[in-house]
C-alpha cells in the first residue's frame, strides 16, 4: 500500500484549466505544482516525486502521452500515477493512453468531482469510478 | 561476343581445310570475282523484322561461277573480300564488318567444300554443274542462318520464326540466281555473247525479287500492328505509354530510335524517345522539330538529308525518318516517328501508311492513361479532402472541448463548494467561467462564418464602405470590449479618402481581427493601420511592433487552428480560426492577405482589395497618430 496522496503535479498549458485544477485539488487539500508544458512536468515530477500526476495532452514543447512514456521509462517516475486530462477523446486517444500506462484517462470537459474522487480511491480498486 | 562464333568457326575450318591440302592457291582471278560479289551484294532488298532487317542478294550468281573456276581457297577469298567491300561501302560498324565477313568466309569454305567433295575436277558435265548448284544453295542457307542468328539475338526472338520469317525471298532468289549465274557460267563458256540471253532475266528478277521482299516485309509489318496493337491496349501510366508506343512504333517501322510525342491540355507538345538503352524523355526541341515536320493527319517517311539536325543528333546514323500526326479531333494528339538506319525504298509509303494506322491506336491509349491519370488524382483528392475533414472535426473537438471543460468546471465548483470558497477564488472561477464560455461562443460564430465562407458565396461587393469610420468603430469596439485594459497606442494614416466598394460586414471581420491580433501581440504598441489607394487596388496594413513571426511561420499563421504559441492564444481567448478566416473572406471579396516583416521587427498585415473608383484624396489621423509617422507612410514632408 502506497502513502495517501499529497502532493499532485498538474501539466496543461491552458492556465484557466490550471487555476481551476490547482483550486479544486487545493480546496481538498492536496498541495499542487503548476507546469505548463510537458517537458517543464518532466523535470518537476523527476525533481519534486509528486504523488500523483495529472497531465494534459496537446501541450506544448512534449506532449503528454511523450511525457507519459518518458516518465514511465524512467526509474525514478515509473511508479508515480499519472492521470491523463484532455479533451482527445476519441478511442484510439484512450486507447494510446492506456497503453502508455495512464492510471486513469479522463476525458474533457469534466466534472472535477470525479478527478477528485478518483484520486480519494486511488488504492481502492474497488472504490473506482468506471473508466471512462 | 556474336561475332566471335564465325569468327572460330572460319578460322578452324580453315586450319582443317589447309592441314588436308585442298584449298589449292589463291589465283589472280580472284580480284573480278570479288568486285563482282561487291557489285551484286550491295544490290540488296530488305526483309523488315522488327527492329532489324534481313537482307535478301542474289551473290549466289557470283558464288557458282567462282566454285567453277577458282580453287576452294580463291572462293573463300573472293567471298571474303566482295563482303567487305560490301560492308564498307554500307558503311557498316567494324563489329558487323567481321561478323559478315567471317559468317561469309564460312559459307564459302562449306560451299567449296561441298562442291569439291561431290565432284572429282573431271569434265563439265551434269554433274559438276548440279554439285555447283547444290553449294551455291547451301551458302546461301548458311549466310542466311548466321543473318537469322545475329537477328533474333538482337531482337530477342526465336531464331527459328526469323529464319523461317524471312525465307521464302531469301531461298527464291538464291536458287533462282544460282541457276541464272550458271546458265551464264556455261554458256558464257560457249560464246560470250550469251550474256545477253541471261541479262533480261537476270533484271526480270531483281526486280520480282524487290516485290517479293516488300510484299514479305509489308505483310510481317501488319503482323507486327496486330501484336504492338494488343501489347499496349491496357497500359495506364502516361510515361509507360508513350515509351512503349514509341518501342512499338520503332519496330514497326524497323527503327533504331523511336519517338512517342503528345501534347498535354494545355496544347504543349511533350514526348519519349526509345532507344535500344532505353526509354528517356525526349528533348523539348526534338519534340518541337518532329511536330513541325508533320501536318495534323499525315505519315510520311523523310530521307535522311531532309532530316532537321536536332532530330538526327538521335541517331546520326539515321537514313530516313519516317513520322504520323493524329488528326485534330484524335483522343489525343499523337504524333510517332521511328528513325531508320535503312534508306527510303519501295516500301516507304507502307510504312507510313502502317504508322498512321498504330496512330489511332496509340491516340486512344495515350487519351485513356490520360483518364486515367485524371481519375487516379480526383480519387486522391477526395481521400486527401475526406482525411481533412476528419482532420478539422476532431480539431473542432478538441477546440469545443477545452473551453467547455474550462466553463463546466468552473461553475461546477462554485455551485458545490460555495460555502468554503473565499471571494477571490469565487471571482476567479466566474472570470475563468466568463472568459471561457466567450471564447465558446466566439469560436462557434466563427464555425458559422466558415461554414458560408468555405462555401464560397461571395457577398454583393457594391456598398460603398468608409474605411476610416469603419476603422474608426473597429477600434473603439475593441476599446469598450477591453476595457478597464487600455488599447495600445493606434496610429491611423490614410493617404486619401476612404471609400472602398466591397461587403460591410466582411471588411469589418477582417478589420476587427487584423487589429485584435495586433493588439494581442504587441500590448505595448504602437500599432499602425496605414490605407492606401492605387489605381484598382486598395491596400490595407496592420503594422504591430510585436515580436514578429519567422518567415517560416508566415504561412502557416493563415491555417486552420494553427497557433503558434499556444498558451498565449488561449490566455488571449484565441480559436485559431480567426486568420484563416481572414484570408479566406479576403479571397472572396476578391483581394489578398498576406504577411510580411514590419520595419520595427513585428508583423505587418496587408489586406489587399479591388476599388473599382479611387475615392477623393483626404487625411486623417487616429487619436494617437504623429505627423512624423503620416510623413514616412505617405512619403511627405510635412514640415
Amino acid at each position: 500500500m502506497t502513502t495517501p496522496v499529497q502532493r499532485v503535479l498538474i501539466a496543461d498549458d491552458d492556465p484557466d484549466i490550471r487555476a481551476l485544477l490547482v483550486m479544486t485539488l487545493e480546496l481538498s487539500g492536496y498541495s499542487v505544482t503548476e507546469a505548463e508544458d510537458g517537458a517543464q512536468a518532466g523535470a518537476l515530477a523527476k525533481e519534486l516525486q509528486p504523488d500523483l500526476i495529472v497531465a494534459d495532452v496537446m501541450m506544448p514543447v512534449t506532449d503528454g502521452f511523450d511525457l507519459l512514456e518518458n516518465l514511465k521509462a524512467d526509474q525514478a517516475t515509473m511508479d508515480i500515477p499519472v492521470v491523463i486530462l484532455t479533451a482527445r477523446a476519441s478511442d484510439k486517444d484512450v486507447w494510446r493512453g492506456w497503453q502508455a500506462g495512464a492510471s486513469y484517462y479522463i476525458t474533457k470537459p469534466f466534472d472535477p468531482d470525479h478527478l477528485i474522487h478518483y484520486i480519494e480511491h486511488l488504492d481502492d480498486p474497488d472504490g473506482h469510478p468506471l473508466p471512462c | 561476343m556474336l561475332t566471335a562464333l564465325p569468327v572460330t568457326l572460319a578460322a578452324v575450318l580453315a586450319a582443317a581445310a589447309l592441314a588436308d591440302g585442298v584449298l589449292g592457291t589463291v589465283p589472280p582471278a580472284v580480284l573480278p570475282f570479288a568486285v563482282a560479289v561487291a557489285v551484286l551484294g550491295s544490290v540488296r532488298m530488305h526483309v523488315e523484322l522488327g527492329r532489324h532487317a534481313v537482307s535478301v542478294t542474289m551473290v549466289e550468281a557470283v558464288v557458282v561461277g567462282m566454285l567453277l573456276h577458282l580453287s576452294p581457297a580463291g572462293v573463300v577469298v573472293a567471298a571474303a573480300l566482295g563482303e567487305a567491300l560490301v560492308c564498307a561501302w554500307l558503311r557498316q560498324s567494324p563489329a558487323k564488318l567481321l561478323y559478315n565477313v567471317a559468317s561469309t568466309s564460312t559459307a564459302a569454305l562449306l560451299a567449296a567444300l561441298a562442291f569439291v567433295g561431290f565432284h572429282d575436277g573431271g569434265a563439265a558435265d551434269g554433274v559438276t554443274w548440279g554439285a555447283a548448284l547444290a553449294a551455291a544453295c547451301a551458302y546461301a542457307t548458311f549466310t542466311h542462318a548466321s543473318t537469322s542468328l545475329a537477328v533474333s539475338v538482337m531482337e530477342g526472338s526465336r531464331f527459328l520464326r526469323v529464319f523461317t520469317a524471312s525465307l521464302a525471298p531469301v531461298a527464291i532468289a538464291s536458287v533462282i540466281s544460282a541457276s541464272l549465274g550458271l546458265v551464264a557460267v556455261v554458256l558464257v563458256s560457249v560464246t560470250p555473247g550469251a550474256i545477253a540471253l541471261v541479262a533480261p532475266l537476270v533484271l526480270l528478277m531483281i526486280a520480282e525479287t524487290r516485290r517479293l521482299a516488300a510484299h514479305r516485309a509489308e505483310h510481317l509489318r501488319f503482323e507486327r500492328l496486330y501484336a504492338a496493337s494488343s501489347r499496349t491496349g491496357g497500359l495506364t501510366g502516361l510515361a509507360e505509354v508513350l515509351g512503349t508506343l514509341g518501342d512499338e512504333a520503332r519496330s514497326l517501322v524497323t527503327g533504331a530510335a523511336g519517338l512517342c510525342c503528345t501534347a498535354g491540355a494545355d496544347g504543349t507538345w511533350t514526348g519519349v524517345v526509345v532507344t535500344d538503352a532505353g526509354a528517356r524523355p525526349a528533348p523539348g526541341p526534338v519534340v518541337e522539330a518532329i511536330v513541325e515536320l508533320v501536318a495534323p493527319v499525315a505519315a510520311v517517311e523523310v530521307p535522311g538529308r531532309s532530316i532537321p539536325t536536332t532530330v538526327l543528333a538521335l541517331d546520326p546514323s539515321a537514313e530516313s525518318l519516317v513520322v504520323a500526326r493524329s488528326e485534330e479531333g484524335a483522343a489525343a494528339p499523337v504524333v510517332l516517328a521511328v528513325l531508320r538506319q535503312l534508306a527510303g525504298d519501295d516500301g516507304s509509303g507502307a510504312r507510313a501508311e502502317v504508322l498512321a494506322a498504330f496512330l489511332g491506336h496509340a491516340s486512344l491509349t495515350v487519351a485513356n492513361a490520360r483518364l486515367y491519370a485524371d481519375v487516379e488524382a480526383a480519387l486522391a483528392h477526395q481521400v486527401d479532402l475526406n482525411r481533412q475533414k476528419d482532420d478539422f472535426v476532431s480539431a473542432v473537438s478538441h477546440e469545443l472541448r477545452t473551453p467547455l471543460a474550462a466553463t463546466i468546471g468552473s461553475v461546477l465548483t462554485l455551485r458545490r463548494m460555495d460555502e468554503r470558497l473565499n471571494p477571490e477564488q469565487r471571482a476567479t472561477l466566474m472570470d475563468v467561467a466568463c472568459r471561457q464560455a466567450k471564447r465558446l461562443q466566439r469560436l462557434i460564430e466563427e464555425l458559422l462564418t466558415l461554414a458560408t465562407v468555405e462555401h464560397g458565396e461571395a457577398p454583393r461587393i457594391d456598398t460603398p464602405v468608409d474605411i476610416v469610420r469603419m476603422v474608426d468603430d473597429v477600434v473603439e469596439e475593441l476599446r469598450a470590449q477591453r476595457a478597464p485594459e487600455p488599447l495600445p497606442p493606434i496610429r491611423f494614416v490614410d493617404d486619401g479618402g476612404g471609400l472602398v466598394r466591397t461587403s460591410e460586414s466582411k471588411l469589418r471581420q477582417v478589420l476587427s481581427n487584423l487589429v485584435e491580433n495586433a493588439c494581442k501581440y504587441a500590448p505595448g504598441g504602437p500599432i499602425d493601420i496605414l490605407v492606401h489607394h492605387d489605381g484598382g487596388t486598395s491596400r490595407i496594413e496592420v503594422v504591430d511592433s510585436g515580436p514578429g513571426i519567422p518567415p517560416a511561420d508566415r504561412e502557416r499563421v493563415f491555417e486552420r487552428f494553427v497557433q503558434l504559441d499556444q498558451s498565449s492564444t488561449r490566455s488571449q481567448g484565441g480559436t485559431g480560426l480567426g486568420l484563416y478566416l481572414c484570408r479566406q473572406v479576403a479571397v472572396l471579396l476578391g483581394g489578398t492577405l498576406t504577411l510580411d516583416d514590419a520595419p520595427g521587427g513585428g508583423s505587418r498585415f496587408v489586406l489587399t482589395l479591388p476599388s473599382p473608383a479611387p475615392p477623393p484624396r483626404s487625411e486623417r489621423f487616429g487619436a494617437e497618430a504623429t505627423p512624423l509617422l503620416a510623413a514616412t507612410a505617405t512619403g511627405r514632408d510635412p514640415r
